[in-house]
C-alpha cells in the first residue's frame, strides 16, 4: 500500500500543522511569478471547507531554518537553503465526491504538464494515486529545478497537494532520498546515469 | 517586441547587459536583447566586457565578516524583501559604472580615476560590512549581552523547521511505496495514461535530456 496515509489529525495535533481559524500568509507577488509555484488554495474550493492539514513556510524563515541547521544537518540545511516556499493543503475525502475529486486532480496534473512540469513519478495502489511532477527552471543553464509538487489522493482517507517552491538539483533530490527513505528518488538518480 | 527607436534602444540595451551576463533576464526581453546582440558587435562588445569585469571581480578574495555582522545583516535583508540580494544589486552597480567608465576612457587622467574609483570600491566592499552601523553591541564577557533582534523568535524557527521537515518526509513516504517498481526513460511517443491501469505498479519517469 502507497503510504499515503498519514493520520493527519495526529500530525496536526503533533506538530501545529493546522492552524483553523488563522489565514495564512499571502503569497508574494514575486512568489507567485515563479516558475515553481503552484497556487495550492485554489483546491480549497473543491471541498467547501478548510484545509484540515495546511503549512506555509515561506523565504526569510526558511533561510533560518537553513542556517540554524547548518551544523547539525548539513544536507537537510542545503536542501532547505535558497527554497522560496513550502505549502501544503490536506483536506479529509470523507463525505467528498472522491470521483469528482480524482478528476479535478487529473485536470491540475494535465494544467501542470500544459505549463512545462514533468511527471517523473506515478505511483498507483489500488484507489490510491500520486503523483510527483518537477518544474525545469527556464532561466538555469544547469540541472537544477525551480519547483516540485505532488498531488496524492486516497479516496477513503485524504487529498494532499505538496508544493515545494525554489532551486533544487538533482544531487539533492538523490541525498534527500537516501536520508528521508525515498527511494524513487534514490532509483531515478541512479537511472541518470545509466 | 523589440525596441525601435534607436536611442531608446541603446538605452534599454545598457540598462540589461549586467542582468543579461548575470542570467537574470528572462522571457521575452532576454529574447528581444539576444536578437539585438546577434545583429550588432557594439553590444557584443559589451557584454564580452562586462563578462571579463565580473569574472575579475569574483575572482577577488573573499573577505569574511564576524557571524554577528553576517547575521545582523542576514536578518535585515529578510526583513525587506529586496527582489536582488544587496550584494548582487550592487555588484550589477558596481560592473555597470566600471564599464561606463572603461567605455569612455579617452585620456590617461581617466585610468588613474578608474582605478582610484576601483580602490575606494574595494574598500567599501570590505571596510563597510565591519563597520555596520547596526551591527551587534556586545560587552565584556562579565556583564550582560545584548542580543540581536530577529524578526523571527526561536520557537518560529523550530515551528519552521518541523513543518519543512514533515513536508520533506511525506513526499518521501509518498514515493516509498512497497510496490513494484519500473524505471525507464520516456518515450517521446509514449503519452502521460488517461486510464488508470489496474494493478499496483510505479513508474518513474525522467524530464529528457537538456
Amino acid at each position: 500500500m502507497i503510504p499515503l496515509r498519514v493520520s493527519v489529525l495526529a500530525l496536526c495535533l503533533a506538530t501545529g500543522l493546522a492552524v483553523p481559524g488563522i489565514a495564512p500568509a499571502q503569497p508574494s507577488d514575486s512568489l507567485r511569478a515563479h516558475p515553481g509555484y503552484v497556487d495550492v488554495a485554489q483546491i480549497e474550493s473543491w471541498f467547501g471547507t478548510s484545509a484540515s492539514l495546511q503549512v506555509d513556510v515561506h523565504g526569510p524563515i526558511l533561510d533560518r531554518v537553513a542556517r540554524s541547521t547548518a551544523e547539525s544537518d548539513a544536507d537537510f540545511s542545503r536542501l532547505v537553503d535558497g527554497l522560496e516556499a513550502i505549502q501544503v493543503r490536506g483536506f479529509p475525502m470523507q463525505g467528498t465526491d472522491s470521483d469528482e475529486v480524482r478528476r479535478r486532480l487529473e485536470t491540475l496534473a494535465q494544467e501542470l504538464e500544459a505549463r512545462g512540469w514533468q511527471r517523473v513519478v506515478y505511483v498507483r495502489d489500488g484507489n490510491e494515486v500520486a503523483r510527483i511532477f518537477l518544474r525545469p527552471d527556464p532561466e538555469r543553464s544547469d540541472e537544477r529545478v525551480a519547483g516540485l509538487t505532488v498531488l496524492a489522493v486516497d479516496p477513503a482517507d485524504e487529498a494532499v497537494v505538496v508544493n515545494i517552491v525554489g532551486p533544487m538539483a538533482p544531487d539533492q533530490l538523490q541525498r534527500l532520498g537516501s536520508n528521508l527513505q525515498i527511494e524513487t528518488l534514490r532509483t531515478l538518480d541512479a537511472g541518470r546515469e545509466q | 517586441m523589440k525596441p525601435l527607436d534607436a536611442s531608446f534602444r541603446d538605452e534599454w540595451m545598457d540598462a540589461r547587459v549586467e542582468a543579461y551576463v548575470d542570467g537574470d533576464l528572462s522571457g521575452e526581453d532576454r529574447e528581444t536583447f539576444e536578437e539585438i546582440l546577434e545583429e550588432e558587435a557594439h553590444w557584443q562588445t559589451q557584454v564580452q566586457q562586462a563578462q571579463r569585469i565580473q569574472e575579475g571581480l569574483r575572482s577577488l578574495p573573499q573577505p569574511s565578516t564576524p557571524p554577528e555582522v553576517t547575521q545582523s545583516i542576514l536578518d535585515r535583508t529578510s526583513r525587506s524583501h529586496q527582489p536582488l540580494p544587496w550584494w548582487k544589486d550592487t555588484l550589477q552597480q558596481v560592473i555597470h559604472t566600471w564599464r561606463a567608465l572603461v567605455a569612455a576612457r579617452r585620456r590617461p587622467a581617466v585610468d588613474y580615476a578608474v582605478g582610484l574609483a576601483f580602490i575606494a570600491v574595494a574598500v567599501v566592499f570590505v571596510v563597510w560590512p565591519l563597520t555596520e552601523p547596526d551591527a551587534p553591541r556586545t560587552q565584556s564577557s562579565s556583564q550582560l549581552q545584548i542580543p540581536v533582534t530577529a524578526p523571527y523568535s526561536q520557537t518560529d524557527v523550530d515551528r519552521a523547521r518541523t513543518k519543512a521537515e514533515w513536508t520533506l518526509d511525506y513526499v518521501s513516504r509518498i514515493s516509498d511505496a512497497p510496490t513494484e517498481t519500473t524505471t525507464a526513460r520516456p518515450d517521446p511517443t509514449d503519452p502521460v495514461p488517461d486510464v488508470i491501469p489496474n494493478d499496483s505498479s510505479t513508474t518513474v519517469r525522467f524530464p529528457p535530456a537538456p
